[in-house]
């Protein structure tokens, strides 16, 4: 999976903040906040991330055991699937 | 674990709309009159809002209502459930396919999306006194085909009222000397002023804010934020509050809050919008080998304690005039499309995010010749292959041409004295003071500069004062960011004049002289609005420029778009009559004072 194209992560004043540009602003005019952890799954799924790689960096980055980062990543991926921010 | 918030301007908007909606509608009719219209198909209610006036006063009119039947028609009155449970009794306006646009008689937005399943009742008719007039009464039909059609000029008009209501009051409203916060006699601007100079300069100094008094009117203040643009750093300043002060957050109402936090929302957007398409512009002229100078706010963003904080209007870049046209071209193939080419810059939109000026040249007339080259002394930004950065010294004396242009053309607010305090604090190790001193008295800025910078460092230094009593501080925070129409009317009235005769009559104190000549200004500056000159609407209209003796259909053209697009500046031809000799005479009086009467401001 991967985010469609015309969203972009920013580092504003210590936020993560997305925002659309381009066409994509015609649809989106608003702007989602992004905790780091949220923020480190939105960049792994710029680049297009499979689950399991999306869990796998979580292990990576965090101290936490696979079960819990399988649903950190489902729940933040159901929420992003149903705003339309990713395409399969 | 992961937060993801969405804020829709969209969703926004109509929470607005619904706010403003809810203070003029049918309040009086409460959530026990559905029921009693599902039970015996009709009531009479009296409505309390004034959204339907002038045909139904608040508590005086009452009205009768039958259960809807069917499809309603086009200007048929009706009740209707919102989604959030209130009642409202409006007018029709538009019949769509599955739904309706409903507006009230007193009212310019329309309300789309009303389900058939929210109308509840349609109006039959109403009393005036004891008479019951139907709404198929021949007088009252004629009311409505009236009242319908002259939806525009209405528009006009009380966007005109709400407009200076908005600004004009509050902004205009005579200000005494902030008094201190335990008093009750303060004024309320005077303290809401204070208390948002004290914001931005906690901001500046990257420190927390005192504790907002209980006084203070967050109204006024939010107005005040809103006009000058200090959306971002306010909410700043109120996010570090509340991170030192536990207290802080009960202090600040949450409507207030919820507002400004929404408007820094609506800016930190805009500001990451405007960040990628300059990525993109510079990505482009790098490829094409185009050498760019950033201006104004591309390089005030970074003199701020962060980038972001400071609201851009527009993006500012100087180009070589020799690559102009590659640089156009460029932009073009970006997706810009061309707006104006004025004989310093030329202006390209993208979207509703950006508008970029190309600048060939950075000021024109007698204060641009002495400005000289800036490219002979622009150094490399050191970060691109062809990006350059303007000399400190030219950089500020170009910023404080460029507020002295928007100063006599309309005033400039409390982010202009903001600009001045941080640029100084930015450059300073790196400029020399003399050669600056130097330039800007060549460039008959020095009074001009003077002033301002110690307003500023009044209001942000070290140790700050927040006066606010005197005449410029009066003009500067009742201007707004870039100034109000109102305002850039007087000035161009008083402009009209020959400002020297004018001056020489006031000190003569003829005041029927100053009176005539007053007159004559308007009269002049509303033939010169009406009818504006060759050169002014080619800016807007190219093809004037080849065919000259097409002026009159630029006129027509002109005079259309404003009736359409922004009626509200209509009002200005009826507000200009108000005008008083003693405002022209402030205007000449602090322009003299600034040293600015002498100055030839085209930039």
């Amino acid at each position: 999976m991967k985010i469609k194209p015309g969203f972009i992560l920013r580092q504003v004043a210590g936020q993560s903040v997305v925002v659309a540009v381009g066409p994509a602003a015609a649809n989106f005019n608003g702007m989602i906040y992004l905790n780091p952890t949220g923020a480190l799954l939105w960049q792994q799924l710029e680049q297009g991330s499979t689950r399991e790689q999306l869990v796998e960096s979580m292990l990576v980055r965090y101290t936490v055991d696979r079960s819990s980062a399988r649903l950190d990543v489902d729940s933040f991926m159901a929420t992003i699937i149903q705003a339309g921010f990713v395409e399969p | 674990l992961s937060t993801c918030e969405a804020e829709s301007d969209c969703q926004n908007n109509i929470k607005r709309s619904c706010t403003l909606n809810e203070s003029a509608s049918a309040k009086g009719i409460d959530a026990s009159v559905a029921a009693v219209l599902a039970d015996q198909g009709w009531i009479v209610a009296t409505p309390v809002g004034n959204s339907m006036w002038p045909l139904l006063k608040r508590q005086r009119n009452a009205v009768l209502i039958r259960q809807a039947a069917g499809r309603l028609r086009r200007h048929d009155i009706a009740l209707f459930r919102r989604d959030n449970g209130q009642l409202v009794l409006h007018r029709v306006m538009e019949v769509g396919y599955q739904d309706y646009a409903c507006c009230g008689d007193n009212q310019l937005t329309w309300e789309h999306g009303i389900r058939e399943d929210q109308i509840l009742g349609l109006v039959e008719g109403f009393y005036r006194g004891e008479s019951f007039i139907s709404c198929t009464d021949p007088g009252y039909q004629r009311y409505v085909r009236l009242w319908c059609s002259s939806m525009g000029l209405r528009r006009i008009c009380l966007q005109g009222a709400m407009v200076m209501r908005k600004t004009a009051v509050i902004l205009h409203r005579p200000a005494r000397p902030v008094e201190p916060a335990c008093t009750q006699t303060a004024n309320p601007r005077s303290t809401a002023t204070a208390y948002l100079l004290q914001l931005v300069a906690a901001v500046l100094h990257r420190q927390s804010p005192p504790l907002p008094t209980r006084s203070l009117d967050w109204a006024i203040l939010t107005v005040l934020v809103e006009a000058h643009h200090l959306e971002r750093l306010v909410d700043q300043a109120i996010r570090s509050g509340e991170a030192a002060d536990p207290q802080f957050e009960s202090c600040v109402p949450a409507e207030a809050r919820r507002k400004l936090r929404q408007l820094a929302n609506s800016n930190l957007r805009r500001f990451i919008r405007q960040d990628y398409e300059i990525s993109r512009l510079q990505a482009s002229f790098e490829a094409q080998a185009i050498d760019y100078l950033p201006l104004k706010g591309l390089v005030l963003q970074y003199c701020y304690p962060a980038p972001g904080l400071r609201y851009m209007t527009d993006a500012d870049i100087l180009i070589r005039s020799g690559q102009l046209e590659r640089a156009v071209r460029a932009v073009q193939a970006l997706g810009y499309t061309m707006a104006s080419d004025s004989p310093h810059h030329v202006m390209l939109h993208q979207g509703p995010s950006l508008t970029l000026e190309l600048h060939h040249t950075l000021l024109s007339g007698q204060i641009g010749h002495k400005l000289g080259n800036v490219w002979d002394r622009a150094k490399p930004d050191g970060q691109s292959n062809h990006g350059y950065q303007l000399a400190p010294e030219d950089f500020t004396a170009y910023l404080l041409a460029h507020m002295a242009k928007h100063f006599s053309h309309g005033g400039i607010g409390i982010r202009s004295l903001i600009d001045i305090q941080v640029t100084r604090q930015h450059f300073q190790d790196n400029w020399n003071e003399q050669s600056l001193q130097r330039k800007l008295q060549d460039l008959g800025l020095r009074e001009f500069s003077s002033r301002l910078q110690a307003l500023a460092n009044d209001w942000f230094g070290e140790n700050p004062a927040f006066n606010q009593d005197d005449e410029l501080s009066q003009f500067i925070i009742s201007s707004a960011m870039i100034g109000t129409c109102e305002q850039a009317t007087l000035q161009s009235v008083a402009a009209q004049g020959k400002h020297r005769q004018l001056v020489q009559a006031r000190q003569q104190n003829i005041k029927q002289n100053r009176q005539n000549n007053l007159l004559q200004d308007k009269l002049r500056w509303c033939i010169s609005r009406v009818f504006p000159s060759t050169s002014e609407l080619a800016i807007t209209y190219p093809w004037l420029t080849g065919w000259p003796w097409l002026l009159p259909i630029a006129w027509l053209a002109r005079a259309g778009s404003i009736v359409w697009q922004r009626p509200q500046n209509l009002r200005l031809l009826f507000w200009i009559w108000q005008i008083k000799p003693q405002a022209v005479h402030r205007i000449h009086k602090l322009a003299a004072q600034l040293n600015l009467h002498d100055l030839d401001l085209q930039a």
